[in-house]
């Protein structure tokens, strides 16, 4: 799961952020999602359109939680929760309705316990993130030190 | 699960939106960082991820919108209707 401390290693796209600091004017109001990922920029798609913000010298704010990534982060937990049977039937159970037409709240009700209706009102952490830290390759940001490669 | 494996199904799930949008090419984009993510961390792609994605092209084959799924006497058809490539898996 996606927590404060793998954020940097972690997938960025999808997730809700904030522009707290930046070296230019330009980008200090840039809030919306992550939409993708390039070396040294993140393009981040907000109300008025899409705005890629350099990495280096801007310090981001990633919202994590339930409640902003409801229906990227439900596909992903109800893949990873078949471990007990208790909770497998609702979990299928939620997730044909989806296949068939992507409504939100069909989703929510079938497959959402009640853990999830508690994280979309609190659960929601807030990381700030100096941008020089995530200045790597989208695909190799994860690996730590020596790859499996060398 | 390591961070690898869930960044891969973050990334179908948000290429399975993409689509859903009518954004195919970034749900190609999603797909092709996924692809290289498992290939840099040599931990494989869950089948979830080969069946629903185009070999070809990439896209994420949403039955009906970027695939056409059919069975066969044994065998399931998959046609990407973005590229035309076909993919068969026994059932």
């Amino acid at each position: 799961m996606i927590s404060p401390d793998t954020l940097t290693r972690h997938e960025l796209v999808g997730l809700p952020v904030r522009v707290a600091a930046a070296a230019s004017d330009a980008y200090s109001s840039v809030a919306g999602r992550v939409l993708r990922e390039s070396e040294r920029t993140l393009v981040v798609r907000t109300p008025t359109g899409d705005k890629r913000v350099p990495k280096a010298g801007t310090t981001f704010e990633f919202a994590l939680g339930d409640s902003v990534t409801t229906r990227t982060d439900e596909a992903a937990g109800s893949r990873k929760e078949p471990g007990s049977t208790s909770q497998l039937g609702p979990d299928t159970a939620g997730v044909r309705p989806r296949q068939s037409g992507p409504s939100a709240s069909v989703a929510r009700t079938g497959a959402g316990s009640a853990s999830r209706s508690l994280g979309e009102c609190k659960d929601v952490v807030y990381v700030t993130v100096d941008g020089d830290q995530l200045l790597s390759r989208p695909a190799e940001r994860t690996e730590r030190g020596v790859s499996t490669w060398r | 699960m390591g961070i690898p494996e869930e960044r891969i199904e973050r990334l179908l799930s948000l290429a399975r939106e993409a689509v859903v949008d009518g954004e195919f090419d970034r749900s190609r984009e999603y797909v092709r960082l996924a692809r290289r993510i498992a290939e840099r961390n040599r931990c494989g792609l869950p089948r979830a991820f080969t069946r629903k994605t185009c070999d070809d092209c990439d896209v994420y084959l949403r039955p009906g919108v970027t695939g056409r799924f059919r069975t066969q006497p044994g065998h399931v058809v998959v046609r990407c209707l973005e590229c035309g490539a076909t993919d068969r898996y026994p059932f």
